[in-house]
C-alpha cells in the first residue's frame, strides 16, 4: 500500500508518496493545517529508504554553508542535506526535474531511528522546493507576517529577524474578526491581475499558520519605535526593502530575473509603508484606520 | 505635442531633487535558509538545526 500526504500551500498542492512499507510519514506543528485529499498535484515526490554515499556526482552549482548544498547532473538538480553531527553522508537527497513537478527523496536509512515515521518535506527541504516552483512565474515566499483584517483584507508585515513580526502577528491575533497567516513566511502570487497573500505552515516563534489567503491591500516595513509611526514608501525603494526579505533562487537566472518582475508588479499596485511602531495594539487601531 | 505634454502645461515644474541612493542590508545567511526555524519533534532524525547551526532565528 502507497504512504501518501498531500499539502496545499498558497494553493499548490505537493503530493508525496513512498512505496515502502517499513516508512512512515508523520505530520505536525502547523503543517496539519495544510494536509489536503485527493486535489491533483502540482509537485509530486517520490520518497524511499537508500544508502546514500559520501560524494556524490555532478557540478556543485550552490552551497548555503549549512545544512544544504545543491548540485546539476544529467538534466536534475540534487539538493543534498548533510549535517557533520550525523555523519560524512548526505541524511537526505532530493533529486528534482528542474521545472520542480516531478522528484524523488532518498532518505539514508542508518541515521533514521527504525520505526519511527518521518516528515520527508522536514525544513528546509519543503521551502526550497516552493520557493524554487514560485520563481517559475508563479510567487515569491516573503519574510513576513501576515493578518487579515476584519474587513476581509490583507496586511503584510515585511522585515528580516528581529524587527518584530512575531510580535505584530500576536498584537492582531487576539483583535475581533482576525485571521493570521503566519508569524513569519508569506506567499505572495499574482492571481486575476491581483495580488493575494498566503498563510504557510513555516511560522515562527508564535506558531501561528493558516491556510487562508486574502487581497493584499498593505505592505508595512516594521522597525520598532517608541511611538506608532506611518510613512508612505515610494515604489523604488520599497522594491529593495522586498529584495532584502525574500528568498531567491540564486543559481536561477531567469528564477531571480522572474522575482524582481514580481516585486516590481507589487510595489507598482500595493501602498508601501515605513511602520514604526511600539509594542501593544494601538499600531492594530493605527493601521485600521489608515485602511 | 504629446498627451502628456499637454496635462502638465498648465502644471508648475516640480523642484529638482538629487537622486538618492540608499542602502539596504542584505543577510544571506537568513536569504539562502541558513537559520534553523525550530524543532520537528518526531522527524526520526532529532533537532539537526541544534546540532549544526550556529544560530537560531527565522
Amino acid at each position: 500500500m502507497t504512504e501518501r500526504l498531500e499539502l496545499c500551500i498558497a494553493d499548490i498542492t505537493i503530493a508525496v508518496s513512498s512505496l515502502d512499507l517499513d516508512l512512515k510519514f508523520w505530520v505536525g506543528g502547523g503543517n496539519k493545517k495544510f494536509i489536503v485529499e485527493e486535489v491533483a498535484p502540482n509537485i509530486k515526490l517520490w520518497v524511499s529508504w537508500s544508502e546514500l554515499c559520501e560524494e556524490i556526482s555532478g557540478e556543485k552549482i550552490f552551497d548555503s554553508g549549512l545544512l544544504w548544498k545543491l548540485y546539476e547532473l544529467n538534466g536534475f538538480y540534487l539538493f543534498r542535506f548533510a549535517s557533520p553531527a550525523l555523519g560524512s553522508s548526505p541524511y537526505k537527497i532530493a533529486k528534482m526535474q528542474k521545472d520542480f513537478k516531478w522528484g524523488e527523496v532518498f532518505l539514508h536509512r542508518p541515521y533514521f531511528d527504525p520505526g519511527l515515521a518521518v516528515y520527508p518535506l522536514e525544513y528546509p527541504l519543503d521551502e526550497l522546493l516552493f520557493i524554487n516552483f514560485l520563481a517559475m512565474g508563479k510567487g515569491v515566499e516573503i519574510h513576513a507576517s501576515g493578518v487579515i483584517d476584519l474587513f476581509g483584507q490583507g496586511h503584510l508585515f515585511v522585515g528580516q529577524s528581529g524587527a518584530g513580526k512575531t510580535m505584530m502577528a500576536n498584537l492582531w491575533k487576539d483583535a475581533p474578526g482576525i485571521t493570521v497567516l503566519s508569524d513569519d513566511r508569506i506567499i505572495l502570487r499574482k492571481m486575476e491581475n491581483t495580488i493575494w497573500m498566503y498563510g504557510t505552515p513555516w511560522h515562527g516563534e508564535a506558531g501561528l499558520a493558516s491556510p487562508a489567503k486574502a487581497l493584499l491591500t498593505g505592505i508595512y516595513f516594521l522597525e520598532h519605535g517608541e511611538e506608532n509611526k506611518l510613512v508612505l514608501h515610494k515604489p523604488a525603494p520599497s522594491l529593495g526593502r522586498l529584495f532584502a526579505c525574500i528568498f531567491p533562487p540564486f543559481y536561477s537566472r531567469e528564477g531571480v530575473d522572474f522575482t524582481l518582475g514580481f516585486l516590481e508588479d507589487v510595489v507598482r499596485n500595493v501602498p508601501c509603508y515605513e511602520l514604526k511602531f511600539k509594542p501593544d495594539k494601538s499600531v492594530v487601531e493605527l493601521i485600521q484606520q489608515n485602511v | 505635442m504629446s498627451g502628456r505634454d499637454e496635462k502638465d502645461a498648465g502644471r508648475p515644474k516640480k523642484p529638482y531633487v538629487k537622486p538618492e541612493v540608499k542602502q539596504i542590508q542584505l543577510r544571506p545567511e537568513e536569504a539562502i535558509l541558513g537559520f534553523c526555524k525550530g524543532t520537528t519533534a518526531a522527524s526520526g532524525i532529532g533537532n539537526l538545526c541544534l546540532l549544526t547551526c550556529p544560530t537560531l532565528g527565522s
